[in-house]
């Protein structure tokens, strides 16, 4: 059959844009989930991914929560990590120097307890070679404003997108809580202040406790909840927020397979991000990207921008 | 510090091939892979993935129990407890079934400093990763001393494979008497102190109160203890932060920096 061939040979063109930010293809790991690259990179060949998206830095180091951190749901799992980091400083001496050795765009993900950190994490990361792109992770409690993140209010999204705008020339792409009552506004706040591209969703705060001790199974006492079984909400969130943004969106939450990813594609992500799963399978980075590729190829489809908010009503 | 040896690890699909059920609780697995992996050091572990639907989705990790030394190694046995539903599930793993496997991970166990003679400590599941450690050792000149404790006689797991070593003394303790001395292995310790003035160095691996205890004696006699820690993991090779122990030297990765630390390291 004629068009079967013809699409067998076909090699589908999977480049997408986030702002000036050019990617081979949309997928990339989440924050937190993949270290510093090094960690994968016996295991996955990192040039293959549309970027690398490292650990959360701070200014200074940060010891994080005590342990437990990590406790296994139904389709999911909790952490409470508390943005354990290295710092900025050995981040520029001892991570990022791995990174440029290879040549898939790296984006910093960053976060601060004042909108003045994140202001002054995003002038310092830029001055460092070989950072494409900076993503503030803004579900850290605001200090300053009795612990509720800075991802939670409209005006506050507003104001610590515009500080880190006045502190850097590179794409600033803005990564948000679901935890809001209304993520459309929060997302226009972020974009309105010059926000290149916005990722959702961060995990879900969650808690889980053990019945014969009565005690909270997370040394934080509470996590984040993330895995498959946050993929509902997140692809709800994008959806929202792709009625009302015009900036590129990155889908986050729950996937696993090039399936979700593509999922996200269609209710208006431009790019995804994949964390537990590369703890389920290291090599689930890779299998996305292929998936991808293949489905394009079966589809007969030639761009993969063809499929970004290609949800049918 | 001695140098803490480790390898790049590989993921791959295994295949069951040998599953043996040792009394009520314990089981062996043989896992062949389809390409050899390695080297494989003693001490480390490896991520197996369980087939459990959305109640398991995290990979469990398991100590490499038994493998063939050399540049390529290509099956591994592992040697488990069931204690939840991930271990459970394993236990009814049939012989053929794929399984997903990562490793090698972790550091291995140092070898002994030149002229120390080495101690090892085993509490119940603890025997796992010491092991493939005496099986290394066996062959060097040095005698070897294994103190073995357990809960009851059913759970002193590999036994017969050890006293079949002509090169190894066990002491054996059970919490109830059934074998050995009546009482804790660490007790087994305070024999062993008087035994001339040789330099020993101390290989523990168990519950964590055990470990304590050891890590206690070792420091009161100034001997170096290399000890196996067990912590929750989601990824096996440092990425999440997930499997972190309080050391003098701030959180470090039991799945990278370890999980065999320096006894004296640890903040109990
Ligand atoms: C480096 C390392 C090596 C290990 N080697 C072995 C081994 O050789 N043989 C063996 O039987 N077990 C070993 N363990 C422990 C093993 O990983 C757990 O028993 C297993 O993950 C439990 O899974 P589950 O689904 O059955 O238990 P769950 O249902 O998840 O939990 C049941 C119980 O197991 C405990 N548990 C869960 N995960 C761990 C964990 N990662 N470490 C310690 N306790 C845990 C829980 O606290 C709980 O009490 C090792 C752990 C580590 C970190
Ligand atoms: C162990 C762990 C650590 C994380 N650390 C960060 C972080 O440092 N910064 C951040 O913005 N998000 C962090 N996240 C959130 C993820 O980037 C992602 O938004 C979330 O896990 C949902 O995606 P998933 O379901 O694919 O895992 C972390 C998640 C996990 C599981
Ligand atoms: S299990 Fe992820 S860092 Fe150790």
């Amino acid at each position: 059959m004629r068009p079967e061939r013809y699409y067998g040979e076909m090699m589908p063109s999977l480049k997408v844009k986030l702002g000036e930010l050019e990617l081979q293809n949309p997928v990339m790991p989440a924050a937190g989930t993949f270290g510093y690259g090094e960690e994968y990179s016996s295991l996955i060949e990192l040039n293959r991914l549309g970027a690398i998206v490292t650990k959360g830095v701070s200014l200074a180091p940060q010891e994080g929560n005590p342990p437990p951190r990590i406790w296994e749901t139904w389709g999911g799992m909790l952490n409470s990590i508390g943005l354990h980091n290295v710092g900025l400083e050995i981040f520029a001496k001892e991570k990022l120097p791995f990174l440029r050795r290879s040549k898939t765009p790296i984006i910093v993900n960053f976060f601060g307890h004042t909108i003045d950190e994140y202001a002054e994490s995003a002038r310092r990361l830029s001055d460092l070679e070989g950072v494409a792109a900076l993503e503030a992770n803004l579900s850290c409690p605001n200090i300053k404003e009795g612990g509720i993140h800075f991802g939670g209010k409209p005006q506050t999204v507003a104001k610590t997108t515009k500080m880190i705008r006045r502190s850097t020339k590179l794409p600033i792409i803005i990564k948000l809580s679901s935890n809001v009552s209304d993520i459309k506004e929060v997302a226009i706040a972020a974009e309105g202040e010059g926000a290149d591209a916005i990722s959702l969703i961060n995990s879900i705060p969650a808690m889980a406790i053990d019945l014969e001790t009565r005690k909270p199974v997370l040394g934080g006492i509470t996590g984040g909840l993330s895995g498959p079984a946050i993929k509902p909400i997140a692809l709800k969130a994008v959806w929202e927020v792709a009625s009302k943004a015009k900036v590129p969106l990155i889908g986050v939450g729950g996937i696993m397979d090039y399936r979700d990813a593509l999922e996200f594609l269609i209710v208006g992500a431009t790019a995804v991000q994949v964390g537990t799963a590369n703890f389920i399978n290291p090599k689930a980075l890779l299998e996305i990207i292929e998936g991808i590729e293949a489905f394009l190829k079966r589809k007969g489809i030639e761009d993969i921008t063809e499929m970004i908010g290609s949800l049918e009503l | 510090m001695a140098k803490m040896p480790m390898g790049n690890p590989t993921y791959l699909r295994g295949q069951i091939r040998e599953r043996k059920r040792i009394g009520s609780l314990y089981h062996r697995l043989r896992i062949s892979l389809p390409q050899p992996i390695g080297p494989v050091l003693p001490g480390q572990f490896a991520m197996l993935k369980i087939e459990g639907g959305g109640s398991i989705i995290l990979p469990r990790p398991f100590s490499i129990h038994n493998f063939e030394e050399g540049e390529r190694v290509p099956w591994l046995d592992f040697l488990f407890k069931v204690v939840g539903k991930g271990t459970g599930l394993l236990a009814e793993i049939s012989v053929g079934s794929p399984i997903m496997v990562l490793a090698p991970l972790g550091k291995g166990f140092p070898a002994p400093p030149r002229g120390y003679k080495p101690l090892f400590i085993a509490g119940g599941m603890g025997i796992a990763p010491l092991f493939p450690l005496i099986m290394r050792m066996k062959s060097s000149s040095s005698p070897l001393c294994l103190l073995y404790g357990a809960k009851s006689q059913g759970d002193l797991i590999c036994l017969s494979e050890l006293l079949d070593l002509k090169e190894i003394t066990i002491k054996i303790a059970t919490e109830d008497g059934t074998a050995g001395t009546k009482g804790m292995v660490t007790e087994l310790l305070k024999g062993d102190d008087d035994d001339g003035g040789d330099q020993i160095v101390i290989y523990a691996c168990g519950p964590e109160p055990m470990l304590r205890a050891v890590s206690k004696f070792a420091a009161e006699h100034k001997k170096p203890c290399w000890i196996s820690l067990e912590r929750r993991m989601a990824c096996g090779v440092g990425a999440c932060l997930g499997c972190v122990v309080e050391t003098k030297r701030g959180y470090k990765r039991v799945c990278r920096e370890g999980p065999i630390f320096e006894a004296r390291e640890i903040l109990w």
